[in-house]
């Protein structure tokens, strides 16, 4: 394959991976990875390396559509960054001295928990308990308009919360994902923080976290400017692109294809993983 | 979002302004990668694409000093890289905001907290020698 050739074939790929990812609200970034090793035999070193970097031209692209919603909570965005980007830094340093073998292992696992979480109904926690003393000091809390009414909120259990989005950084700078599933996961289910403004918060993080690992990335010299060119072009194109065709709701059916078709890349991820054909 | 209480700083005239601003440099670091890319295909297009062994990029496409050195000298994988650079840049310049917003709201738990997300970012782009 020439340069030319596999430019023009990542650039298609990307560009739909990007477009279906923001039509079922998941990110294109997870089928990144999987489709250049898989399908262009590209070192999982490499791919992770564009993949965070379109990673973080979808979260910059996605901020300016959302700009004016007034969901996303600054504060808790900010305070929770110092775990995403601590982890992500030690996601990215592990990254070196993991064999390829566990990353698609590992890989594979987070697809198929990414693709359960995107089929999960989402129903809000019923309202107001008493506030958590430590998200009360540090002011983790907020209101988001809900049918004309602004609702309060309160983030609760905030060491939890914390805990786990430091290992959402380090599946990040492992793995080169956004890794908001588990973002999601760890505002909503430990933080108990409403998902309107959990999921708008966390693609505020997405691209600081993803920023952290891409520093060491680069400076180790696992972005490669070939593969990622095409790549980030495509992501950027295709996630805004999607984001203007979703003007409100999310496609179900789109949804459920793309959770099916990640399903299917952690298996293979997995397979390939364990049988050693990557390494 | 009208109470004196949900005033966080996503609501000021400043956050649209900054909005404004980082998607400008989103855009720009696109055009400039995708410039970059350009000139690649065009100069080493027909070169055969072999991304299965990992090599490691060379020093001059690691470090940021050599990479706006290079860029400017007008080496394409170096403009590419720029470009990338550039994105990298884009929510780190993001938190600098958000930080001088707090500031300017006298909020100086959350200035630390925005200087230690700084610092940790910083740390990441200056470069581990491993």
């Amino acid at each position: 394959m020439t340069q030319l050739e596999f430019a023009a074939l990542a650039w298609t790929g990307s560009l739909f991976a990007g477009f279906l990812g923001s039509l079922a609200g998941l990110g294109g970034g997870v089928v990144i990875v999987p489709m250049l090793v898989l399908g262009f035999h590209v070192d999982i070193h490499y791919a992770v390396g564009a993949s965070l970097i379109s990673v973080i031209g979808t979260s910059s692209g996605a901020q300016a559509a959302q700009a004016k919603e007034g969901f996303s909570n600054t504060r808790i965005g900010l305070f929770l960054e110092i775990a995403t980007t601590l982890g992500a830094i030690c996601g990215a340093f592990l990254s070196t001295s993991t064999p390829t073998k566990w990353i698609a292992i590992i890989f594979g696992v987070v697809l198929l928990y990414s693709a359960l979480s995107s089929m999960r109904s989402k129903k809000e926690a019923a309202a107001s308990r008493p506030p958590d003393a430590l998200a009360t000091r540090l002011r983790l809390a907020g209101t988001y308009p809900d049918g004309g009414k602004l609702v309060p909120y309160s983030a609760r259990r905030v060491p939890l919360g914390f805990g786990l989005m430091f290992g959402a950084g380090t599946l990040s700078g492992l793995l080169g994902i956004g890794s908001g599933a588990v973002k999601v996961l760890a505002m909503d289910e430990a933080m108990q923080i409403p998902f309107k403004v959990s999921t708008a918060t966390s693609n505020f993080m997405i691209g600081v976290t993803a920023a952290a690992s891409a520093g060491v990335y680069l400076s180790r010299g696992y972005i490669n400017p070939a593969v990622t060119m095409p790549v980030t072009i495509g992501v950027l194109l295709g996630s805004l692109l999607g984001a203007r065709i979703l003007v409100r709701a999310r496609v179900e059916s789109v949804r459920i294809i793309f959770a099916i078709v990640i399903a299917l890349l952690g298996a293979e991820m997995i397979f390939n993983g364990l049988t050693g054909k990557l390494s | 979002m009208k109470s004196r209480k949900a005033a966080l700083p996503s609501d000021t005239a400043i956050h649209r302004r900054m909005t404004a601003a980082l998607c400008l440099l989103t855009a720009i670091a696109g055009m400039v990668i995708l410039a970059g890319g350009i000139l690649l295909l065009i100069l080493h297009g027909n070169a055969v694409a072999s991304f299965h062994t990992f090599m490691g990029e060379p020093a001059s496409l690691r470090f940021v000093p050599q990479i706006v050195v290079g860029a400017f000298q007008g080496h394409v994988l170096a403009i590419v890289q720029f470009g990338i650079l550039l994105l990298i840049a884009t929510p780190v310049i993001r938190v600098l905001f958000v930080g001088v917003g707090y500031v300017v709201e006298r909020d100086w738990l959350y200035v630390v907290v925005a200087v230690i997300v700084l610092v940790v970012l910083g740390s990441s782009l200056i470069g581990h020698k491993l």
